[in-house]
């Protein structure tokens, strides 16, 4: 049994063109596997915490991982990469070293479906735009479905309607 | 043997111990979940 891959045509069927304020959706890779919900919330996010604690980034009160320098981008960018470190480690062998070897890499997907997403979170007076990451697995029912996670510690999250229809950039 | 001693008793660790602490092996998506014969 092999990793299921998505193409990009497959994560563009989650951002429907018209419903969101959304242009396109930015690929970095040609196809992409899945990591479980629960590896993504849970083994695999202590991982990047520890990951983050181990480049001097703390959780420090309420704001946890957040600093001015270092604030929702630069911490959902490195979700996505933390991501895809673990993808590459688990799969290390280059084209060469296959053929040399005879052995097969778990699977051949260029990425992990972990993607960069900005929204407008609106108040009553005033809006601000938030980055948090975006990931396709499966769902409980078997079928596959975006999911949110808060990479500043909250891990995954629910969008209002508003803020769903808000999404402006995706990147995966 | 001596290594994993000294390693225990001064609590020091080596690059692939931080990358084992930090780099869990992450869990796959599979095309057909696997089917459980209870029979």
């Amino acid at each position: 049994m092999k990793p299921q891959i998505l193409r990009q045509d497959d994560i563009k069927k989650f951002f429907p063109e018209g419903d969101l304020k959304l242009k396109d959706v930015f690929f970095s890779d040609a196809d992409y596997a899945m990591f479980t919900e629960r590896f993504l919330t849970q083994e695999g996010f202590q991982g990047f915490k520890k990951w983050l604690k181990f480049c001097g980034i703390e959780s420090v009160g309420q704001k946890q991982y957040w600093k001015r320098n270092y604030d929702c981008d630069n911490l959902a960018n490195a979700y996505k990469t933390y991501m895809n470190l673990l993808h590459a480690k688990a799969n290390p062998l280059s084209f060469t070293q296959s053929f040399k070897t005879g052995k097969d890499n778990e699977t051949k997907a260029q990425g992990v479906a972990v993607g960069v997403m900005y929204f407008e979170i609106k108040g009553k007076k005033t809006s601000s735009h938030h980055a948090i990451n975006v990931a396709i697995t499966k769902g409980l029912r078997n079928q596959l479905i975006p999911i949110f996670i808060e990479p500043n510690a909250a891990g995954k999250i629910k969008l209002t309607k508003q803020e769903r229809e808000s999404i402006w950039y995706v990147n995966f | 043997m001596v290594r994993k001693l000294l390693k225990k008793l001064f609590k020091f660790k080596e690059e692939e111990d931080i990358q084992e602490e930090l780099f869990a092996k992450p869990v796959y998506v599979y095309d057909e979940d696997p089917i459980i014969d209870e029979s």
